[in-house]
């Protein structure tokens, strides 16, 4: 390395130039970089002297520099088309959930509303920004009595608290200024590792299902009107006829009447089962509970067939409690034995018994029904519960049927939280075994 | 013993005449009536015992005969409906405004509903 020539005394005044002019190279050099400019380099230095080291070093400084940012610049683009990535990911969610067609609202664990999609914001008219954060119970949901659905007990704090989904069977509505729009309601709990996090609730505005469900039930009001009431005629006028009103009747006429008769109830009953099949779609048929003695009904109902079974030479065998307290709808269960009942009678050959059995299980009770009659074929059994279903050698026998009292049977005791099953055999019988709760509960949630 | 009056009320003509001459057969006095307007007016002026009543009428329905013949005004009289329309909702208004049992018409024949006629008067 060269050394800087000082020997002479006039050399100081040339010296302090020659460090000043090395300097000041150096100086816009380093300005620049403390204003983060990096591009000037430090000039060539053939000089060999002092300062040639310092040059190198401020060069390689730039150098390592620009090198780093070079490297930030491309984890920053990389960095920034992740971002896009995410945002488009963010919009396509934010648009799926807005082009769901159902208001969608999610909250945090705490309940606190995290988003909204548009119709969930059209539907409660509050703006975005003064929903989010906001507990979702102040929107005021309404039972069918008018009654406010407390916090506790709506489907987002069920979600939240028990980690469940959370479906509403009954109605809820919404007000909207003067309009109150009947809503169903799901929740369903947002988890992440187990833990809950949050949940997300979806409403639907049913106000178009409510009114075609009205205009269903009108439909089936009027009908049930207009046609039963000439069959009621038919079978008022016939009536009087067998019954002797109208004075004594030959006997070959007598049994012509009496088939005009049957044919006459068989249609009723068809119109009948129509019609609470329709309802029972239409999800207009609730339980009507009430506490009975369901060993009376079930008296009552056996009393009411033995006629049917004497005409068929049949006995009819009955083993209940003598009383057994049931919370439920006496009508429709009624309705649901008496079917059994009469499928026993009507598919049994003259002669023979039908055992019917009550039996109290705990918190259930078992109701048995066996035949030793033609039996299902084993390969239809699976449908025998469909609608209008009806099995071939029942078909077979000619015996009259609608195919719509086992499905009325199954849906009424399902609608109370039963089950129904059914043992076969071909020629041998059939045993149909229905399980009801003692106590019927309303089923609001399920999840 | 005089005989019992009973009011039917139903417009579908044979049903009528059906029901009239079995009634008429087990010893009831019948007079029938076809519109809610005719069933008022002649409750009002023959005071019948019971009141057979179907719901759908031409001109007003069997609950509107139930509030212009209100039945506390007119203790000596049972109605009995009688009709084929039948929903919990019906039936609980019926009964509100006194009626004192509620059938389903196509599930009786005319000798069915005399026998629980009779129940009837007997308790």
């Amino acid at each position: 390395m060269k050394h800087i020539p000082k020997k002479k005394e006039q050399d100081v005044g040339s010296y302090k130039d020659y460090v000043k002019q090395r300097v000041d190279t150096l100086v816009p050099i380093l300005a620049r970089s403390a204003v983060g400019d990096y591009s000037m380099d430090v000039p060539m230095d053939v000089s060999h002297d002092d300062f040639s080291e310092l040059y190198a070093g401020v060069q390689f400084m730039i150098e390592a520099i620009r090198d780093q940012l070079a490297e930030i610049d491309q984890r920053n683009d990389e960095l920034r088309a992740k971002i896009d990535e995410l945002e488009h990911l963010r919009a396509d969610d934010e648009t799926l959930l807005n082009s769901i067609g159902e208001a969608v609202v999610a909250v945090d664990d705490k309940g606190k509303v995290r988003y909204a999609n548009q119709e969930m914001i059209d539907f409660v008219g509050i703006e975005y920004a003064e929903m989010v954060g906001k507990e979702l119970g102040s929107y005021i949901l309404e039972d069918q009595y008018g009654e406010k659905v407390k916090p506790s007990r709506r489907p987002i704090s069920i979600a939240l608290k028990r980690g469940v989904r959370v479906s509403i069977s009954n109605e809820y509505y919404y007000t909207v200024g003067d309009e109150r729009i009947p809503v169903w309601v799901t929740a369903n709990p947002i988890k992440v590792n187990d833990k809950v996090v949050g949940a997300i609730s979806v409403w639907r505005n049913i106000a178009r299902e409510k009114e075609l469900d009205r205009m269903k039930s009108d439909l089936i009001f009027l009908a049930s009107h207009q046609l039963k009431t000439p069959a009621s005629a038919v079978k008022s006028s016939l009536s009087l006829l067998i019954d002797g009103y109208l004075g004594d009747m030959p006997t070959k006429q007598m049994n012509d009447l009496r088939t005009a008769y049957a044919e006459n109830n068989f249609e009723l009953k068809l119109i009948d089962d129509i019609l609470n099949v329709a309802s029972l779609e239409s999800k207009r048929v609730l339980v009507e509970p009430e506490r009975f003695d369901f060993s009376v009904v079930i008296r009552d109902i056996v009393s009411e067939e033995k006629a049917a079974a004497a005409d068929r030479k049949q006995k009819l065998k009955l083993t209940a409690p003598a009383k057994l307290a049931v919370t439920g709808d006496p009508t429709k269960l009624r309705e649901v034995f008496e079917n059994l009942i009469t499928n026993a009678i009507k598919y049994r050959p003259e002669g023979g018994r039908i055992g019917i059995s009550v039996k109290s299980f705990g918190a259930d009770f078992v109701v048995t029904v066996v035949d030793d009659g033609i039996g299902i074929p084993e390969k239809e059994i699976s449908s025998i519960f469909a609608r209008f279903f009806r099995a071939s050698n029942a078909t077979q026998i000619n015996m009259p049927g609608t195919g719509l009292g086992l499905y009325l049977a199954k849906s009424i005791v399902e609608m109370h939280g039963g089950g129904i099953e059914v043992e076969s055999e071909m020629g041998k019988g059939t045993t149909f075994t229905v399980t009801l709760p003692k106590k019927y509960k309303e089923m609001k949630h399920n999840g | 013993m005089a005989k019992k009056k009973i009011l039917f009320v139903e417009d579908y003509a044979a049903l009528q005449e059906a029901f009239k001459i079995a009634l008429g057969a087990e010893g009831y006095d019948v007079t029938t009536a076809g519109t809610c307007h005719e069933a008022v007016e002649s409750a009002k002026a023959d005071q019948p015992d019971l009141v057979v009543l179907d719901m759908l009428l031409p001109d007003e329905g069997g609950m509107e005969f139930l509030r212009k013949y209100p039945l506390k005004d007119h203790p000596g009289t049972i109605v009995v409906v009688f009709s084929n329309l039948s929903s919990p909702e019906l039936f609980t208004e019926a009964q509100q405004l006194g009626a004192s049992r509620y059938l389903v018409k196509s599930n009786y024949t005319p000798k069915q509903l005399a026998e629980v006629i009779a129940d009837i008067f007997k308790s």
